[in-house]
């Protein structure tokens, strides 16, 4: 009995104190984390400066994309000219056709008329012949020297059209050219920042050395091989750079890196390390 | 990222570790509060043992007589406490031998004293009870600290290895999860050390001033005894 009512009050005092411990202990962890988040924005206006290059690039685009259209509209209205052209052309040989079919049936009643009448007057019936023949011959060379304009009109349009598609496609290739070159110069910068917070300067490292490397990755930036492509001529640099670029590991930007652009840019780069901290 | 941030509140790594470790925490948090009660639990005694024996050593030599200071402790029978004890056991046993016609002065005087002996080391054992398990709690609960922390180390490693994804992000949450038993091994270690070393300190000075006390009074009884 004595005991136990020595006991009761140590108890409750020891209980009261280890509540008060945790709770303490556990709010405070709260308290400190919410004081912490205020400062996340800033980490996140950080993001939003290596996503910027990707918003300059959009309006590119447009603008490229508007270029594009008024491109092609040009194209349309090449095309209908040429048709415009092409039919002409094909009345034009129709006509030709028909008058020359008239000159030969002309011709032909003629000859018959002529021999008809060959008794009549030999002379004059050789220099009609001849005179006759001079004039077909000019028609046919006439009618040659059309047809031969008419074909070369027609090359000409289709070699312009032909130039004016791969004007278009040149310019098409370029827009995307350079959109991928913005991300891809962007992302390449973002590896070499990630590169450069995992690296340990070697105190033989100085300015102006530049490590070239071939890098193998996997869609969602796992690096698989870092192969030392071109040396900066300091051993040590390239090995810590090589260190570097495998305790990255895993660079995780690379995931939002559209699948063709990732395929043509980084599944297999070369990626040159050099990183600006360096002395003299 | 900052999901990762989010969960590594201590509130939520010992909601996530291992069931071993999670025991472990449990038995040293189980430790931390009986170490705790019976730190109180000491100090609320020894306290009252000290201001009991100054009281008595103030009234035992203020010339009362000791009948009547004998008479004063019969009221409150379940109350007496510390020195007060010591000094009924002897006397008693003094009154008692002296009343019984032929009885030696040698004999009384050494009857008095195994009296007094015996109360003494019935205060001793008082003073200095629940002090051995403040001596192993602050002696074992380290170990046990530790020994979670291996196993949840252990558990860690094993985890990365099966994963063949070994990065910081991976390691880090089971080490600081196992490193909270060892935390807590010495939440509960360093107060019991602190109160066992106190304690027996305090234990040890109080029973000597009983031992003092004892002696004092056997000479008292002495000079009684032969003083006819």
């Amino acid at each position: 009995m004595k005991l136990e009512k020595s006991l009761s009050l140590p108890t409750f005092l020891s209980v009261f104190l280890h509540g008060t411990l945790l709770v303490l202990f556990l709010g405070n962890w709260d308290f400190f984390k919410s004081k912490e988040e205020p400062y996340k924005p800033h980490y996140v206006t950080a993001t939003l400066v290596d996503v910027k290059p990707k918003a300059k690039a959009a309006p590119q685009q447009t603008k490229e994309q508007v270029l594009d259209s008024k491109a092609y509209e040009d194209l349309k209205n090449n095309k209908k000219q040429d048709e415009q052209r092409r039919k002409e052309a094909e009345a034009l040989v129709q006509s030709q056709k028909e008058q020359q079919a008239k000159a030969e049936e002309a011709e032909k009643q003629k000859q018959q008329k002529i021999k008809e009448e060959a008794a009549k007057v030999a002379k004059a019936k050789a220099a009609k012949a001849e005179a006759e023949k001079k004039k077909k011959a000019e028609e046919e060379a006439n009618r040659k020297a059309e047809a031969a304009k008419k074909t070369k009109r027609e090359q000409e349009a289709q070699e312009e059209r032909r130039r004016i598609q791969a004007a278009q496609q040149k310019e098409e290739k370029h827009i995307a050219d350079s959109n991928d070159e913005a991300n891809v110069k962007s992302y390449n910068e973002l590896l070499s920042e990630r590169v450069a917070q995992n690296w340990s300067r070697p105190p033989s490292a100085r300015a102006g050395m530049v490590a070239v490397f071939n890098i193998d990755m996997l869609p969602n930036g796992q690096v698989v091989g870092v192969e030392l492509a071109k040396s900066s001529g300091n051993f040590a640099f390239d090995n810590a750079a090589e260190q570097a670029i495998r305790k990255v590991e895993r660079f995780v930007e690379i995931k939002d890196v559209p699948i063709d652009v990732f395929e043509r840019n980084f599944r297999h780069f070369q990626f040159a390390f050099n990183p600006e901290d360096l002395r003299q | 990222m900052p999901e990762a941030k989010q969960s590594l509140s201590i509130l939520h790594l010992i909601i996530e570790a291992s069931f071993l470790v999670q025991m472990v925490m449990l038995i040293l948090f189980l430790a931390s509060v009986i170490s705790w009660v019976m730190i109180f639990q000491r100090a609320i005694y020894q306290q009252k043992a000290a201001a009991a024996f100054d009281f008595f050593e103030k009234q035992f030599w203020s010339g009362i007589d000791l009948n009547q200071l004998y008479r004063q402790g019969n009221g409150r029978n379940e109350m007496v406490e510390g020195i007060e004890n010591i000094f009924r056991a002897g006397f008693k046993e003094f009154t008692r031998l002296r009343q019984q016609a032929g009885a030696d002065s040698d004999a009384v005087m050494e009857g008095s004293m195994r009296a007094m002996r015996v109360a003494l080391a019935r205060e001793e054992e008082k003073l200095e009870e629940n002090l051995p398990f403040l001596a192993s709690v602050a002696s074992v609960s380290p170990y046990v600290g530790l020994f979670g922390t291996v196993w949840g180390i252990m558990v860690s490693f094993l985890n990365i290895a099966n994963a063949g994804q070994p990065s910081l992000a991976t390691v880090a949450p089971g080490i600081a999860e196992a490193l909270i038993a060892t935390a807590m091994g010495l939440f509960a270690a360093i107060p019991a050390v602190l109160a066992y070393n106190k304690f027996s300190a305090r234990a040890e000075n109080l029973l000597s001033n009983y031992r003092t006390f004892a002696e004092e009074f056997s000479a008292i009884l002495h000079r009684q005894v032969h003083s006819k």
